[in-house]
């Protein structure tokens, strides 16, 4: 790994000497994962460590609160660590912590430690919306793109009129890669599923999300309906490669109406199905699977390509857990072979992970300044739409 | 050698700056649920008013608990990450030595300790101390923390057995809220004031022990819960 001069030890040791506010620490408590990450100038990934707590819960078939609050307590320093050790570098320039939504007992954990942190440090603490950082995956290196011209060659005037609109840095050297702006985003998870469009760094409008279930947690029930375990996206994911997604023809909930989503008829609709054909050996379940996978994916892409036919964008991202899962990824990349620009984060960057709250708290920082050490853990929060 | 004591495990949070002379700074907030918002300003204040910089502080001592999980780990969070950012050494200290710690100033010499933490759903920590004789005049713990309906308490109480003659001065939310059970003759409750540990008992307990060596490095450090998770296994 490259070191670049902003990790420099001299800069470490005399707060003096340290080089521009281009190198953030990041730590993501929201849920389940112990995340900490370096990125550089919002988009370079220096290093990320995860901490999966997955196996903690998995006895409970979904994340324990107390369990993941005494876990990050335990995880968390470890992760700072080893992020800073992987980056290289002894002290960021910032640190950004998710504070929220998600469970406030984990939370808590994250915006403590980052505070203290940064006040040990004498550098600004960032205070992120766990959202806002899912958009922020799709502006790290390595994130996918089809369609269009490549990413990079908007900064040169290329076909992405936003590209002008942005905010400049006169500190920052070239302007950072990224998706074409405005785009509209799918944001989908195990906590979510909405649409938003980002029209500009910290412009964003909620165009639709789920009026029950997130999509994520659709999975998770249809997979405790199949006796798959936890959680379920992964599971039906690999499970649905085996089976024939039109064997069942499951509803799309509200396909043709507006732009939210509901997600628990379709898994009622599950349900009923085993009830009267129970799925016995593993090629039932492969086929329930697939078809519940296609009928989940189905209403995605339709209400993403409404919204962007609304709004007359046609830049798309995909952005959450749920975006790791390979039809939708497949389905989003096709898209770019028809009239879109798509930016798919990898998939390690669409769960939870503390690159992209590096990545957002350091966009935040440009525009807003730093958070106060006063700023709340906050168990809800919408993305904030300035 | 000088210690920042940080303390979370109740209602209340804080932090302390104590020296060799003892207690120079102190920063407390009575409130619920604003542990993870007001601990680090209370960090910047009391070295902005000490005029010392973060930087100089020398051992991070913590109240570990027993006492309110989310409180707790906000207060264990912020020392562990103070520490590992300072490159410093932690003192764990006990919510409950240190709740007995406030109260030792109204004990005599042989007379017993006994904090008891609101723990919720009607249960208490609670831990006995004893003031030794002069000239030491030192806590003395008699019985290890534990977690429980405060009726648990009242045989200990009605008949002391092996605990010595004379009063029990009995301290903490807990024996507030549980007043009425725990009504005995020889019994003894601590001034509303002294209810919560403070942070500079933890400051000061915590430079104690650092001085003779009971540093531990941050990511050794842990909370005390005495409770499992409220969880039950899926079949």
């Amino acid at each position: 790994m490259t070191v670049t001069p902003q990790s420099s030890e001299a800069g470490a040791a005399d707060p003096g000497t340290r080089e521009p506010a281009t190198v953030v620490l990041g730590i993501e408590t929201s849920c389940d994962e112990t995340a900490a990450a370096v990125v550089t100038g919002g988009h370079e990934v220096r290093s990320s460590v995860v901490t999966s707590q997955i196996d903690l819960h998995r006895a409970f078939g979904g994340v324990v609160p107390e369990i993941a609050g005494r876990a990050h307590l335990q995880l968390l320093p470890a992760a700072v660590d080893q992020a800073l050790a992987d980056a290289e570098i002894q002290v960021p320039a910032a640190v950004a912590a998710t504070a929220g939504p998600g469970l406030l007992g984990a939370l808590v954990v994250g915006v403590s430690a980052a505070k203290a942190l940064a006040l040990a440090w004498d550098v600004p603490f960032v205070a992120v919306n766990h959202l806002e950082a899912h958009l922020y995956a799709a502006f790290l290196d390595g994130a996918g793109h089809t369609g269009g011209a490549p990413p990079g060659s908007r900064a040169n005037g290329g076909n992405t009129p936003a590209a002008s609109a942005r905010p400049t840095d006169p500190a920052a050297a070239p302007p950072a890669p990224g998706p074409s702006l405005p785009m509209i985003v799918l944001l989908v998870s195990g906590g979510h599923t909405m649409l938003i469009e980002m029209s500009d760094h910290g412009r964003y409008e909620l165009l639709g999300q789920t009026l029950d279930d997130a999509a994520g947690e659709a999975y998770d029930k249809v997979a405790r309906l199949l006796g798959l375990g936890y959680p379920g996206g992964p599971v039906i994911d690999r499970l649905a490669t085996e089976g024939d997604p039109e064997a069942i023809r499951f509803p799309r909930p509200m396909l043709a109406d507006g732009l939210d989503f509901s997600f628990s008829g379709l898994k009622t609709a599950v349900a009923v199905h085993l009830r009267r054909h129970p799925a016995t050996d593993r090629a039932a379940r492969a086929d329930v699977a697939a078809s519940f996978q296609r009928a989940t994916v189905d209403v995605l892409e339709a209400k993403t390509l409404r919204a962007a036919e609304a709004r007359g964008v046609s830049s798309l991202c995909l952005a959450g857990g749920v975006a790791a899962n390979s039809e939708l990824r497949a389905r989003f990349e096709a898209l770019g072979a028809q009239d879109y620009q798509v930016f798919i984060p990898t998939r390690a960057m669409c769960t939870d992970n503390a690159a992209m709250v590096a990545a957002a708290g350091w966009h935040q920082l440009q525009r807003q300044g730093p958070s106060p050490l006063e700023a709340s853990p906050k168990a809800t929060w919408l993305i904030p739409a300035t | 050698m000088l210690v920042l004591g940080i303390e979370s495990a109740s209602d209340q949070c804080g932090c302390a700056l104590a020296a060799t002379g003892g207690v120079i700074a102190e920063a407390r907030l009575a409130l619920p649920r604003r542990h993870a918002e007001a601990l680090a300003p209370q960090m910047r204040f009391v070295c902005e008013q000490a005029g010392v910089a973060l930087g100089d502080v020398d051992v991070v001592a913590v109240d570990c608990g027993p006492g309110l999980f989310t409180g707790l780990r906000a207060g264990l969070a912020t020392a562990k990450a103070t520490a590992a950012a300072l490159g410093i050494g932690v003192v764990p200290v006990g919510s409950l030595e240190a709740l007995a710690d406030g109260a030792a100033a109204v004990a005599q010499p042989g007379e017993t300790v006994l904090s008891v933490l609101d723990a919720r759903r009607g249960e208490v920590f609670w831990a006995w101390y004893r003031l030794a004789a002069e000239p030491t005049s030192r806590l003395v713990q008699l019985s290890a923390p534990q977690v429980g309906p405060p009726a648990d308490l009242l045989p200990a109480l009605t008949s002391p057995g092996d605990q010595p003659s004379g009063r029990t001065i009995v301290v903490g939310d807990g024996a507030l809220r549980y007043a009425d059970q725990l009504e005995a003759g020889n019994v003894v409750l601590a001034d509303p004031e002294l209810r919560f540990p403070s942070p500079a008992a933890v400051a000061l307990l915590g430079r104690e022990r650092a001085l003779t060596g009971g540093t531990v490095a941050p990511e050794q450090v842990d909370a005390l819960y005495l409770r499992s998770p409220d969880a039950k296994p899926q079949p």
